[in-house]
Parts: C-alpha cells; structure tokens; sequence
C-alpha cells in the first residue's frame, strides 16, 4: 500500500485515540485552564540585554497582558514556549502580547532575536499559581 | 498485432514520473509491457496494436500531464525531445537567476545574524528621521516598515513561483507511495513558509489579530524557505544541464550513413538522396567514400575499414560477391555494388534502435537525497503527529503552542544544505575531473562509477591503437634490421594497403621503387636499383621458388602471437622476417593492474579472432575475454554480465561500442573515439590515456563518499534538533518547571559564563534563533566540505612516468 495511504490511517487513528483519551480518561486538572475573564497588565522592559522584572507571578486562569518595553536601540524577542509566543520587540518601541495563562507551573521566558553578549543569558520565569 | 516501440515523452520532471507513467499505462487494455525512464526521457512500450494505439496511450498521460511525442520520422521525435531538453534547461535557469534575485538578501540577513550572534534591527523607520535618529528618538511622528514585509513579498514568489515544481514533483512521488527529496522539500519549505505567514499575518497585525484572537508569534522562517529552494533549484539545474546528450548520439549516428549515393539506373550515373535507395539497385563507391547502404559487391576490388561498424581493426580486403556493410569507408578501389538492405534494416539503423532501446531500457540509479528522504520523511511525519498529539492529548496544553512544537519538527526536519549537499560536491568533483581531462556527466554518471564491480573494455581503439604497426623485424641474413626494413619499404611504397602504410611509418627516408607490382592475396614485387624486392606471404616466396622452411619457428612464433607475418626477399634471398599487429596504447597494462588491485573484474570484448584476442588478453592480464563478437552482440553481453548481478561499466570508442555504453551501467568513452562514443558515454576521457578509467572511478568513488559526508554534515544538527524542537529534552533538563539537577550539577561544572548559557538553553525548546545557527553553519560546513574534493590527487601510478 501506498506509505502515505498507512500515514494518514495512522494520524486519523493517532487523533481518534488522543480524543478518547483527553475526553474520557484524562485526568480534569491536566486539561487547559478555562480563563477567568480577571485581565492582568504587566510591564516588562528589556535594557542591555536584561530583563526587568525576572519574576512574574500570575493565577491560573488569568488573562495576561504584557506589553513589552525595549529600550535598547536594536531589537529583542519575547518568548514563552508553553503558551505559543515568540514576538519580536523593535528597537526603542512598545510591544504587547496577550495570552491566558491555561496552565499552572514555572514557565521560562527568554530573548528570541539574537542581541550579542548576554543574549543567552536573557531569561526570566513567569509562575502561574492555583487561582484559589 | 504485438509491437514494441519506443516514444519519447514529454514532461517527465522527476524519477517518480516514470513509476507513474508504468502504473497507470499497466492498467490499460491491450498494454503488455510499459517502462519509463527518467534519465532517457522515453517510454519502452509493448502492447497490442489491435486493442490501443499510441495516440489512445497519449491521451491517457495527457490526464497526467505527460504527452507521448508521436512522430512520423523517428529522426523527428530526436528533434522535438531535444528541444524540448533545451527550454527545460533554459525554464530552470530563469529559476534559478529570479529565485537567488530574491533570495540572497534574505540569507545573508539572516544567516549572518544567526551565526554571529549579531545585534541587529528587523524594521525601518520611515519619515521620522531615518534611520538612525529615527532609530534613536523611537521612530516619533514616523512609522516602522517591519522587514517581515519586504521578506514576505520576496519568499512569497521564491516558494510559491519558483518551488512550485517541487509541489508537481512531490504531488507525484505521493501518488506511487514514493517520498522522494522533493516530498522532504516540500514538508520543510511548506512549514516554514506558513508559520512564518499564519504567525506574522495572524499575530502582528491589529485587525487580524482581534479577529483571530491570537497573539505574539512572528519570529518567521523566511530564510529556511528562500534558502532551500534557491540552492535545490539551482541543483537541478546543473543536474539538468550536465545530463547525457543522447539524442545528439543518435542524430550524429543518423548522419553517419552518406546523405547521397550514385546510382545506375539505365546505364547513367545518377546522384540521389541515399534514402531513395532500392533494394537491388547498383551504386558505386568512389575511394575514401562511405558505402551508403549494405550490399554486395558486383564489380572491383578494395579494402574496406569496417572499424566503425565491426570494431575489425584492419581493413578488410573485399572483392566481388563480398557484403560491405553501410557506413564503412572504402579505401582505394572504385565499388560496384548491389544494394542488399535499404532503410530501416540496415546494420546502422539496427545499432541506432539499440543504442535507443539501451538508453530506454537503463536501470535508473537513484540519487543518494531521494534514498536519505524515502525513510527519512515517513519517520519525520510520524515523529510530527506524536509531538502534537504528546503535548495536545497527553500534557494537556493549549493548541496552539502544541501545534507550534509539531510545526518546529517539519521546518527543522529539512536541512537548509540538504540542496547544497549534492551540487555542490558534483561542482568540485566535476570540476576536479575535468582538470585531469575526464568529462562527468552528472550525477548519475558518478553514482554509476562508485557502483560499478566489474570493467568491460572494448579491445581496438580502447585498449590499442586500432591501426597496425610494425612489431618485429627478424633479419635472417647478414643485413640489419634497419635495413630488412628499409628494403620492405621500398616496395611497399607503390601500396595503400594499412600494412604497407604501417613498414614505411617504421622506416625512415624510403626512396620509391622502380617498378611495383600487387600481387592479390600473396603480397607484392618491386624493382629497385635493378634487384628484385619480394614482399609477401609464404604464397609468394613459394611461388618464386624461395624456401622458408629454416625459418619456420620464428614464423609460427609470431604468428601464434596473432600476429600478421611477411616475409622480405631482396635478391632472390629470404633476408628477414617482419611481424605487424595492432599495437596496444601506453599504460594499459598499469591500468589493468590497478584496475584488479580495486578488486574489480576485467572483461575484454573484441570483434577480433580467437587468436588476437588471446594473445592481446594474456599479455596485459585479462582472465576473461569474449572473441568474435558481433557488434549487436556486445550489448547484449552487456546484459548477460548484468543479468549475472554484476554493475558493468563498459569501456568504448566505437560506433559498435555505443550500445553497449548505453546499456551499461556506466559507459566510459575514449576521447579519440567518434562522436557517438562519446556522446553516448557518461564519463568521457579526453586524453588518450586508458589510466584514466581509474582516476575516473576513483574519483568517483571520491565524490560520492563526499557527497555522503556532506548529508551527514546537513542533516546532523537538524537531527539533533528534531527531538529538541518537539520539546522532549524538556523531560530529563526539568523537574516541575525548574532546571533538574543534574543540569545544574553541569552548568556548575561548566564555570560562570558557559555555565549559565547551557543552563538556559536547556530549559527551552529549539529556539527560532538557535534554529537558524544550525541553518548556517550546515550550510558552512557542506560547503567548507565539497571544497576539500579539490584537494583529490590521482592515484599514484596513474601520472608517473608520463613524459619519459
């Protein structure tokens, strides 16, 4: 038979059985979080390759508004995997994500454009607590 | 009515066409047999001419977008594939100029920025000061041209204009179950494309944003998508433009029969096209004239050079009642003939419908990317589906950054160098060949040469000059040699015979005979300085009541060494004994060897007697040899060694040689040999140095190792970053969300500043930045490694002793 014919069996059968699974047999708490509707704002800046602040604490469930202040005169990149965000910061602009912080945990964000010395070391973590 | 013919095709783009093409004509009625092939653009077909006829085949590729070239003239249907060929080749060129027109700005940006870490800007800002007090001041009262503008609008047209090939192509591999490069390309440029226009499209811009309800994903993949079809683009068309020119071989073995002949029809010399010619009608054939059709001879006598047709290397003596065959060349007598065959039964027409028939028939040698993507890509696309389903499903994470985890899989999963690994190790090795003067057609004609187990060499004019000369001179009175010789070469000075050619090419300052006689079949009688010179066979001294019994072991000798005796009678005295053979070239016993030393087998192949063949086998060290072998016959004994599961490559110069060179798998062409040869051959020695077989395997060999490393060395980082793009690193580097700590154990270990970076990047997946590093520098590395090719040195022997 024809490979691609076996892959798509294999995806159709792959996602079938993930559904099952998430719908009937997952744990409830593994699943997203549904938002709140409570929005956060937060100011992060980025200044000579640094991050200010480097610990963000937010609820599950919260909707989180960060907007984004580069003050270097080239460009940065805001990244949180977990949540599906990569944005890149202009030099000298204002930027802004949104996201709803569906998951509880201790999150890393980095620098996503190469920025010279330091750019590896550009981290902060964002911790999403338990709502109650 | 069962018929085999064969067509050429239009519109075969990839190897998968030609699997297409079988399984689709298989399934139609009155089909027996079908076989494309890519290499030769044609279709082999057999099939019932009752139930389905060629333009009822046409229209059922039609649907797949082939066409059959139906034309009236066989020498038509060369014509049309040909062109064909060459607005392929001029097709692929515009590509390639238009797409690295728009490409390179973007690789240098961001190859540059990625390999050195480069602090840099990604938007401009225009009328609010320029760019650097715009830059400064935040660009007030300006607005920002974000570069993912100028970068969408040149990828768009490189991966949807140009690439749009490869869709065609992986289109096709996929309805035969193939994954083909293409497929891989596809997977790769198709990913990157659409997450770096969904992202920036969908996430940055305000109003498609509030709608999509999604942010803050823009970092794109332009460069992965320009880069890699810029450089497979650009492989192709090198590919494309160094591909056997077999058509050209066939046209020039179709101008290779005279394009006119005289007649006589109603006792007058007429001059007409040779393709009016008539069975049984009479033509003549003028000294130094090519025969124009196979017959008989009627009337005269000559010495006909069959070497073209036959592979004979000394001109055979003809006389009435004898055949000659079309194409050969008449030496010195005025031919009266009788036209025998006419047309398409000729042996010329029968070596032209081998050579095609070869060429059709050609297993197809598949590229090393094609074989690497065909388990490469299934494993990917699984890989892929299991990272969603582990983050979605199992991890319980949103959709969005589950599916970013799955699309990271397929962008990272094609290497940017996968198009450079090929092309450019063929650019080197090519290039490298060609400073040794050996000609490499391509891909293929290199895959052939690293494949190849045994060597068939075509005897006269591959392995020897293909003319006689003189080998042995026995001086059996009181004269030396030199002078035996001189005296023989006198007399043979009033002869055009090859033989008498080769006595007075080894002899210096030959004064002419007074009187000259030939003798037919015996030899020849001149008068010089009033004495009497005998030149001849043993007939002739005979004759002339000379004895020659003393000197018979010397005679037999040399004849049991195949070769072709005289004996030279000055006086009415037997003086000398002289011996001519066709000689061999310089070199070819080391070559021989060397060929043996890489444990390849060595097969000689000759039209030649029995006797020749052992003689000229025994003394370079050839085991095995074929004699007497028809010219129709080499081919097929081509086949024979391939049916035994030996990869052949054969050795030619010939016409005769041609469809053997075409049949095997990699026909080597000796650059004095005739067009066609050389034409039909896939590597092509220009020098007449036969130790160039093994530089040319060697080299080979060479460059597919290199062209192996160079996968290794694209593919490396992005196998190593497949699993960190799905994330999965993320289970041994983390314990709830921080490092674990074993991590921080090695981070430790690693001192301050290197510490602290593997600490980072151990705790994230594959990061964009990071991605586009192992881009570059593969691309780097294949390159810096095709580059070391031009550091080859031939083999050892091959260039001592060259100038002695």
């Amino acid at each position: 038979m024809n490979k691609f014919v076996i892959i798509a069996i294999f995806a159709a059968i792959l996602i079938g059985a993930g559904i099952t699974y998430s719908v009937y047999f997952r744990a409830p708490e593994i699943a997203p979080i549904k938002p709140t509707g409570n929005i956060v704002e937060i100011n992060i800046t980025a200044n000579k390759n640094k991050w200010n602040p480097t610990l963000i604490t937010v609820k599950a469930g919260d909707t989180i508004k960060i907007n984004l202040i580069n003050e270097d005169l080239y460009d940065h990149g805001f990244a949180i995997e977990a949540f599906g965000i990569n944005k890149r910061m202009f030099a000298k602009q204002n930027t802004s994500v949104e996201f709803v912080a569906s998951k509880k945990g201790n999150f890393v964000f980095y620098c996503s454009v190469p920025c010279g010395e330091g750019h590896f070391e550009q981290t902060g973590h964002l911790i999403v607590v338990s709502s109650e | 009515m069962q018929e085999r013919k064969i067509f050429k095709i239009r519109g075969m783009h990839c190897a998968a066409c030609a699997n297409l093409i079988n399984k689709f004509l298989l399934k139609q009625k009155g089909v027996l047999e079908a076989n494309a092939n890519f290499g030769s653009e044609s279709l082999n077909a057999f099939y019932d001419s009752s139930v389905i006829t060629p333009e009822q085949m046409n229209a059922v590729l039609k649907k797949l977008g082939y066409s059959l070239i139906i034309a009236e003239k066989e020498s038509e249907s060369e014509e049309l594939a040909e062109m064909e060929r060459q607005k392929e080749i001029q097709n692929l060129k515009k590509r390639t100029i238009i797409s690295f027109i728009f490409a390179s700005p973007i690789i240098l940006y961001y190859m540059t920025v990625h390999m050195f870490n480069l602090k840099h800007i990604h938007a401009f800002c225009v009328s609010g000061g320029g760019l650097m007090t715009g830059l400064v001041s935040g660009c007030q009262g300006g607005w920002l041209l974000d570069f993912n503008w100028i970068f969408f609008a040149m990828t768009t047209p490189i991966q949807l204009g140009v690439g749009w090939v490869f869709y065609r192509n992986a289109w096709t591999a996929m309805r035969v179950g193939s994954a083909s490069m293409d497929v891989l390309v596809v997977l790769g440029t198709s990913a990157a494309y659409l997450i770096s226009v969904i992202g920036f499209l969908f996430s940055d811009l305000a109003f498609l944003r509030e709608w999509s309800g999604w942010s803050g994903l823009d970092h794109p993949f332009w460069e992965s998508s320009a880069a890699l079809v810029s450089f497979i683009i650009l492989g192709r068309y090198f590919e494309a433009r160094s591909r056997g020119r077999v058509t050209s071989a066939i046209r020039k073995l179709m101008n290779l029969a005279p394009k006119t002949a005289i007649v006589i029809r109603d006792g007058k010399e007429l001059e007409i096209p040779s393709s009016e010619l008539k069975i049984d009608d009479i033509f003549l054939v003028k000294p130094g004239a090519n025969v124009p059709t196979d017959g008989i001879i009627v009337e005269g006598k000559s010495s006909i050079d069959e070497k073209v047709v036959t592979g004979e290397s000394m001109p055979v003596g003809k006389d009435a009642g004898d055949e000659v065959i079309g194409a050969t060349n008449n030496t010195y007598g005025l031919l009266k003939c009788r036209a025998k065959k006419v047309g398409k039964d000729t042996l010329l027409f029968q070596i032209i419908k081998m050579v095609r028939e070869a060429q059709s028939s050609k297993a197809s040698i598949q590229d090393v990317a094609d074989r690497v993507s065909e388990k490469f890509v299934p494993i990917v696309i699984v890989f892929a589906l299991l990272v969603f389903s582990m983050w979605y499903f199992i991890l319980g994470y949103p959709a969005i950054p589950s599916m970013i985890f799955m699309v990271a899989v397929l962008v990272i999963s094609c290497p940017c160098a996968l198009g450079l690994a090929t092309p450019t190790a063929l650019m080197v090795g090519t290039a490298r060949g060609a400073q040794s003067g050996i000609l490499i057609k391509g891909g293929k004609a290199l895959e052939g040469a690293y494949k190849i187990n045994a060597v068939a060499f075509d005897k006269t004019g591959t392995l020897t000059k293909g003319e006689p000369a003189v080998t042995d001179v026995v001086a059996l009175a009181a004269l030396p040699k030199e002078e035996v010789l001189k005296i023989a070469a006198i007399a043979e000075r009033g002869s055009e015979h090859p033989l008498a050619q080769a006595i007075i090419k080894a002899s210096a300052d030959v004064p002419e005979p007074k009187e000259f006689s030939a003798l037919s079949g015996r030899g020849i009688k001149a008068q010089y300085e009033g004495k009497t010179i005998l030149v001849g066979n043993e007939l002739l001294m005979a004759e002339n009541n000379l004895d020659i019994t003393p000197y018979e072991k010397d005679y037999e000798d040399l004849q049991n060494q195949a070769k072709t005796v005289v004996f030279t009678a000055y006086n009415g005295k037997i003086i000398g004994i002289i011996a001519l053979a066709d000689t061999l070239k310089d070199y070819v016993k080391e070559a021989i060897t060397e060929l043996k030393k890489m444990k390849k087998e060595i097969i000689m192949i000759t039209g030649d007697n029995e006797k020749t063949a052992k003689a000229i086998a025994s003394s370079i060290g050839i085991d095995s040899y074929f004699a007497k072998v028809l010219p129709e016959k080499k081919e097929e004994l081509i086949a024979n060694l391939q049916k035994q599961g030996k990869v052949v490559a054969m050795v030619g110069d010939g016409i005769n040689d041609a469809p053997a060179l075409a049949k095997a798998d990699l026909g080597i062409a000796v650059g004095s040999g005739t067009d066609v040869a050389i034409e039909t051959g896939d590597i092509i020695l220009i020098k007449d140095d036969i130790r160039d077989v093994v530089t040319a395997i060697d080299l080979s060999k060479k460059t597919i190792h290199k062209i192996w490393q160079n996968f290794f060395w694209a593919f490396i980082y992005n196998i190593i970053a497949i699993p960190v793009a799905a994330g999965v690193h993320l289970f041994i580097t983390q314990t709830a969300g921080v490092p674990a700590p074993w991590v921080v154990e090695a981070a430790a270990f690693l001192g301050e500043a290197s510490g602290k970076i593997f600490l980072n990047l151990s705790q994230s997946s594959l990061r964009p930045e990071i991605a586009g590093f192992a881009m570059a520098f593969s691309s780097v590395s294949v390159v810096m490694n095709s580059l070391l090719l031009n550091r080859y040195k031939e083999p050892k022997f091959a260039r001592e002793n060259k100038k002695q």
